[in-house]
């Protein structure tokens, strides 16, 4: 426990006179549960209080690593299970308590049908969608940003618009050619439809060689992401709230004219 | 079944790899604390580490009880 040295070495010695040892068993069993909580919290976090919040009407879905679906990845893989995304998608549809959703992506990419499953789960939601693309938002991760109804790039985030590659038994025939080809208008149609960009140049941008090293494909990092018209704006954690409470405002001043408003954005 | 990701499939799929045991994720256990998805990871009978806390809620990550590290208590059951 590497990690657990560390924080000790950090904590001031007047704040705690011993390092952790087993709590002792002849307290009230209230109070001993309270202090073992503040100590462990110390311990993982380097803190014992966390800031109180109220109530957020603002839910956040965080999507690393690789997008799971249908097949358990190696354990060595961080990924973002797609059954964990989806119950939580159509709570928020239901809860009246929560009145929009911001989506974090820092994605490598994953399955293709969990990825655009989540991609239209978020586009049909009724409710105002901001996305934020931190890091990275690679492959599938395109579509997904593209879903919500206001997407925001941080400026060092890269985005890679690449083929679409087949793993496993491929047969080579012009079948397998059409079949990709196939796949790959599923993530073009979508993502031409859910933004400013237009199926040419989406398709440009995926077969284009000599940006990528051992690849076909297209690097767009913050700005240039921007400028291809795959996401709307540059921007962090403020301005992606701030437009996601307008959104929201907006929504709740005229509730008539608000779905209007959401297809007009698209 | 495919994969569109910047990551190539041999290096996603590539399980040769010696595994620590205790860090597979396949030995978590999810469940449910008041409503909270969390991994835990089990280290006695009747209690486990929480790993992971899975929520769309940003309050529920703030929540001093479920921080990673911390203790649940849960029941063994018999049915019978």
């Amino acid at each position: 426990m590497v990690r657990d040295n560390d924080y000790r070495q950090r904590i001031n010695p007047t704040r705690i006179s011993k390092p952790a040892r087993p709590k002792k068993k002849s307290r009230s069993k209230k109070k001993r549960k309270k202090k073992g909580n503040a100590l462990q919290t110390l311990k993982q976090l380097g803190q014992t209080n966390l800031p109180e919040s109220a109530e957020s009407d603002i839910h956040c879905i965080n999507i690393v690593g690789q997008i799971e679906g249908h097949r358990s990845l190696p354990p060595k893989n961080k990924t973002t299970k797609y059954e964990h995304l989806i119950p939580q998608l159509v709570a928020i549809e239901q809860n009246d308590n929560i009145k929009g959703v911001i989506m974090i992506l820092n994605t490598v990419g994953g399955d293709i049908e969990a990825g655009l499953a989540i991609s239209e789960m978020l586009s049909s939601l009724s409710k105002p969608t901001v996305s934020l693309v931190l890091g990275g938002g690679h492959s599938i991760g395109v579509p997904i940003a593209a879903a919500t109804d206001k997407s925001f790039i941080a400026e060092t985030a890269t985005m890679t618009i690449h083929p679409i590659r087949l793993t496993g038994m491929v047969i080579g025939v012009p079948q397998t050619y059409d079949y990709l080809d196939k796949m790959q208008d599923r993530v073009i149609n979508f993502v031409s439809s859910h933004s400013n960009i237009n199926e040419d140049n989406f398709r440009k941008l995926m077969f284009q060689t000599g940006e990528l090293v051992r690849d076909v494909g297209t690097v767009l990092i913050g700005q240039e992401a921007v400028k291809e018209g795959v996401i709307d704006e540059v921007g962090g954690l403020s301005e992606a709230m701030s437009e996601l409470r307008r959104m929201i405002d907006n929504n709740e001043g005229n509730p008539s004219s608000s779905i209007e408003s959401v297809v007009d954005d698209n | 079944m495919l994969y569109y990701s910047i990551i190539p499939g041999e290096v996603i799929f590539n399980e040769e790899d010696e595994e620590v045991v205790g860090t597979k994720e396949t030995d978590l256990i999810e469940v449910e604390v008041n409503g909270i998805t969390m991994l835990v990871k089990q280290t006695e009978v009747d209690a486990g580490e929480i790993v992971k806390v899975i929520s769309s809620n940003p309050k529920d990550y703030l929540n001093l009880n479920y921080q990673p590290g911390n203790v649940v208590q849960f029941t063994p059951e018999f049915s019978m």
